[in-house]
């Protein structure tokens, strides 16, 4: 992982650019011609830190925030999903075959029924907050009915229902309570 | 003379570092005839017009969306077929899908087009639908054409399906929104596939030339049937592909069973560059060589019957020490201008849920990189409508509409460097 110095974002290394700043993240003695200039920006116009998490330089992530536990409650069949709680979560349809293991499967649920594709939807964690990315799924990711734009995520929240295809969810944020 | 296509791959890196976490790689794809441009070809066309005709349109906008259709009929021959489909509360046949044998006698039918009542879109593309598939096989170009300046209420649903069923069937559409009431979610995703797109028109003035530049596109054709294969290696995922050139748009990726992604792109039309980036995600990686991703291109040269086919293997080597390779320049100029689309998109998806600071400062990230890029002019604009934001907590329909458009055509010029001057 590499941290955007602006932003604080964490992304996969070999990321030429923050996809939550827009910041250059190329090493400046990579740089090669014109493309490579270093990033200049001035201070009023840098971005500011997208969530309300504080992250060291190291990336390291210091909880001030009560980590927020996400549920998903498959209406189709009653099943609640307890998401792990790291940053990128793959909804789908687990295929072996392909090395396709989402950590939502909702297989189980009649997925392939229902019209779920094996990659079909992620969600997104930043700190607290939850967004929701369609994969480009043949049959379409819906967040309280309106149809999401492919690769475009969108933040939502407690409560929110979640269609693929026509299987519905039910969003449950918790805040987990801890022993001081 | 007919072209062959060359297919030319480069990779945002040569050698990969070994390391024990995924790593993203982008691949960028540039298509390019063989020998230079020139020789497109003009085939058979086949075109249906959905036009908006609901009160809104009265007036000048009507008189000009005549013309244009008028336009179009001039420029077709006996070997070509028309239709126009008028919407509004109704949809109407006005010109049966025909050749067009008697072009005075379908611009009279055109003159007697009235506008009023309110804006039905299903409608007019279900008569629209009709008509293109009263035709199995038609060995030329097929195109819907839809000009609305309104919203359709209740079949947003419907209409993104029919689109969708269309586009499956080998017909583009060009979505073409006129003044700033329409619905740009609505024909984006409409047009969200690889031989659609759909443009903004500011005013009535620019219908007719928006019109002209259609049909030159559909003139000269390059390719048909083009089709982009992604076949990742186990564990390599394929995150998104982009199209960077003509439009910037997010590529749909459907899965298929043995293929991996298959992504249908319709018609080459024109002279435009055609440039997609694809973003993987790979796997911990040994030391060694490993094989990526294999890529293919098939595509049907015009009047041959056979599909060719280019194929490229992504196989790279993996090294125990550090790897600092530059980025080749195009690599980064195509990513840099995706990523100014996507953090606008996301801006305007914010600003519709009520996250105004964060949209903000979204806007002020794509400004910055905008003016990395040489872009001033798109973000001086970008600048005055968060001003704008900032002030009143709203964005104007008209500007929002012109940054979404004009950032789309980033890519327009493909992915050489910028030239001075040059708009």
């Amino acid at each position: 992982m590499i941290v955007c110095p602006y932003c604080h974002h964490r992304v996969l290394e070999g990321t030429l650019f923050c996809p939550e700043c827009g910041a250059s993240l190329v090493p400046e003695e990579a740089g090669e011609g014109t493309g490579h200039t270093p990033e200049v920006q001035p201070e009023g116009d840098r971005p500011a830190p997208a969530s309300p998490e504080t992250t060291s330089s190291e990336g390291r992530t210091t909880a001030h925030i009560a980590p927020t536990e996400l549920r998903l409650l498959v209406l189709n069949s009653g099943r609640t999903i307890v998401c792990p709680p790291q940053e990128v979560i793959l909804i789908g349809r687990s295929d072996p075959a392909g090395a396709i293991f989402p950590e939502v499967d909702l297989g189980p649920d009649n997925g392939y029924l229902a019209g779920v594709s094996r990659r079909h939807a992620r969600i997104i964690r930043r700190g607290n907050e939850f967004y929701l990315e369609d994969l480009g799924s043949l049959n379409g990711t819906f967040l309280n009915r309106d149809r999401l734009t492919a690769h475009l995520p969108v933040p939502f929240q407690d409560g929110d229902e979640i269609r693929l295809g026509n299987l519905v969810m039910r969003v449950i944020l918790e805040k987990i309570q801890r022993e001081v | 003379m007919e072209r062959d296509i060359r297919l030319d791959c480069t990779p945002s890196r040569q050698r990969l570092p070994a390391l024990s976490e995924e790593q993203v790689l982008y691949l960028l794809v540039e298509l390019l005839p063989a020998h230079g441009e020139g020789g497109e070809i003009r085939l058979p066309l086949d075109i249906c017009l959905v036009l908006d005709c609901s009160s809104s349109m009265r007036g000048d906008r009507l008189h000009q969306a005549k013309e244009a259709a008028r336009y179009i009929v001039g420029q077709l021959t006996p070997e070509d077929y028309f239709c126009l489909i008028t919407f509004n509360d109704r949809a109407t046949v006005t010109v049966p899908r025909q050749p067009v044998q008697t072009p005075a006698a379908i611009r009279a039918h055109i003159e007697e087009v009235q506008a009023s009542g309110g804006t039905e879109m299903g409608r007019g593309l279900e008569q629209a639908l009709e008509q293109m598939f009263r035709v199995v096989a038609f060995s030329g170009v097929r195109r819907l054409i839809l000009l609305t300046d309104g919203q359709t209420y209740g079949d947003e649903q419907r209409c993104v399906e029919l689109a969708r069923k269309a586009q499956e069937a080998g017909i583009g559409l060009t979505a073409l929104g006129l003044g700033s009431e329409w619905n740009e979610d609505l024909l984006s995703t409409m047009a969200a596939h690889g031989n659609s797109r759909s443009e903004y028109i500011a005013g009535e003035e620019a219908i007719v030339p928006l019109f002209q530049e259609e049909m030159r596109l559909l003139q000269g054709i390059v390719a048909q049937e083009m089709a982009l294969t992604l076949q990742p290696a186990a564990q390599v995922q394929v995150q998104h592909l982009f199209r960077v050139s003509p439009e910037i748009a997010p590529l749909p990726l459907h899965e298929t069973w043995e293929k991996g992604y298959e992504v249908p792109l319709g018609e080459w039309l024109g002279v435009q560059p055609q440039v997609f980036l694809a973003e993987l995600v790979l796997p911990a990686l040994s030391p060694g060589r490993h094989r990526l991703l294999h890529l293919s291109f098939s595509y049907r040269l015009p009047r041959e019957r056979i599909r060719r086919r280019e194929e490229y293997d992504l196989a790279l080597p993996c090294l125990a020490e550090k790897v600092d390779d530059g980025v080749p320049d195009k690599v980064r100029r195509a990513l840099e201008k995706v990523t100014a689309y996507r953090l606008q998109e996301q801006a305007w998806q914010e600003v519709r849920r009520g996250h105004l600071e964060q949209a903000t400062r979204r806007l002020a990230s794509v400004i910055t990189r905008l003016v990395q890029m040489g872009e001033e002019e798109l973000a001086r604009k970008i600048e005055e409508e968060t001003r704008r934001l900032q002030r009143t907590g709203q964005t104007s329909a008209a500007g929002k509409k012109d940054i979404r458009y004009r950032t789309r055509r980033l890519g327009r010029h493909g992915v050489e460097p910028k030239e001075t001057g040059a708009r």
